[in-house]
């Protein structure tokens, strides 16, 4: 009996760098969107997306000279508190080529890695694909 | 948060001129590490650093009073997005001469009187003859 | 899933605008063209994109409200940028990404970002 593939409602494909906008911004409101009507959605990041999660960013941003004892997550741990409470329905996959093109290779564990020879059929195993452009 | 540690000025450097003509670059990954917070960071080694608006930045010098610089992702309210307004306030309030320009907010179809108070509305032309005054222009 | 039904619904989020350069109101035309094809087609402004929503005489806007398209506005990025305090286009109305997430999860509904 072949093994039925999970169905993500949403894959959206970030390639856009942060800090060049704010994009990812909003595919981090779209994906909440997507999962509070009970929805699940992946991000591919490609290109400098992949920045976002490094473990060499740890739980907190530098600090802000104008609040130094203020709290800043870290893009990374925005992302892996996401993971978290996502309960399985929130995911983000590095492009292995894109991270290492950047030199951007040390992902926090809760990121999955794929290889861009996978792209579709990532694609294929979700309801709806969303490309964001900006790289 | 802001105001609070206003960074003592030294006045080594030359004065320059910070243009800014495009904003909201990462409100999730930049929260308070922004252009104008890094502005606000390095004034204190210049001998004067004044900043202009153009073009969709004009934006971040109109009151308001509904944005809320916070998000909610997962069961994390991240309230510690951007707060430009706060930023363009804290930069009158240290010194910086902010222009806003006003062939944009005019477009935007925005009142001159709903700008941060102290900012500077003015023409790009009369920006531009402005510059002799500043030893450095950079287009942040 | 076969996305190749004969006349498939669009949503256009525009996160640019027509701030963003010469090209600015290409993507609005190519909303307004399907839309004049057939295709239900909702726009969503979103990031700057959202700035093409001031005023009531943006030739893009005016006419993909000839041509039907729903125009929405993101709530977020319109607060971040004041425009409660400037006008907006009588075509358009607010609306948050709940918009964005309901619509991507319709049957037929393409989503295409620039």
């Amino acid at each position: 009996m072949a093994m039925e593939r999970r169905m993500w409602d949403l894959l959206l494909i970030l390639t856009a760098a942060p800090h060049s906008s704010d994009v990812v911004t909003s595919a981090l409101r779209l994906s909440q969107a997507m999962l509070d009507r009970g929805g699940s959605v992946r991000v591919w990041a490609c290109g400098y997306a992949n920045m976002m999660t490094q473990d060499t960013f740890g739980d907190t941003k530098l600090p802000n000279t104008r609040d130094p004892e203020g709290h800043y997550p870290s893009p990374s741990a925005v992302v892996q508190r996401m993971i978290a409470d996502g309960g399985g329905r929130f995911g983000w996959i590095a492009c292995t080529a894109c991270s290492e093109e950047r030199g951007a290779v040390h992902h926090v564990p809760q990121v999955r890695h794929r290889s861009p020879l996978r792209l579709a059929a990532t694609i294929a195993g979700a309801r709806r694909t969303l490309y964001l452009g900006g790289a | 948060m802001s105001g609070s540690t206003a960074t003592k000025r030294t006045g080594l450097g030359p004065p320059v001129l910070c243009v800014l003509d495009r904003a909201h670059r990462g409100a999730v990954e930049a929260q308070f590490f922004h252009a104008l917070y890094g502005l606000l960071d390095l004034h204190g080694q210049f001998e004067r650093v004044d900043v202009a608006l153009r073009g969709p930045a004009v934006t971040l010098a109109v009151e308001e009073d509904e944005y809320r610089p916070s998000v909610r992702l997962g069961t994390m309210e991240l309230d510690t997005l951007p707060d430009y307004r706060g930023s363009v306030r804290d930069l009158v309030a240290e010194g910086f001469t902010v222009f806003v320009d006003r062939e944009a907010v005019t477009a935007l179809g925005f009142a001159p009187e709903r700008l941060v108070a102290g900012t500077v509305l003015l023409d790009s032309t009369e920006l531009a003859r402005r510059w002799p005054e500043y030893d450095q222009v950079w287009f942040v | 899933m076969d996305e190749r039904t004969a006349t498939p619904g669009y949503l256009m989020i525009e996160s640019k605008g027509n701030w963003a350069g010469p090209n600015a109101g290409t993507f609005l035309r190519d909303a307004a063209a399907l839309a004049e094809a057939g295709h239900r087609v909702r726009v969503f402004l979103v990031e700057d994109g959202v700035l093409t929503a001031v005023g009531t005489d943006v030739p893009e806007i005016e006419r993909l409200a000839a041509a039907g398209a729903e125009i929405l506005v993101d709530d977020f990025s319109a607060a971040q940028r004041a425009l409660s305090a400037t006008t907006l286009s009588p075509h358009v109305r607010i609306a948050g990404m709940d918009a964005v997430a309901a619509a991507l999860s319709e049957d037929d509904c393409r989503g295409v970002w620039h």
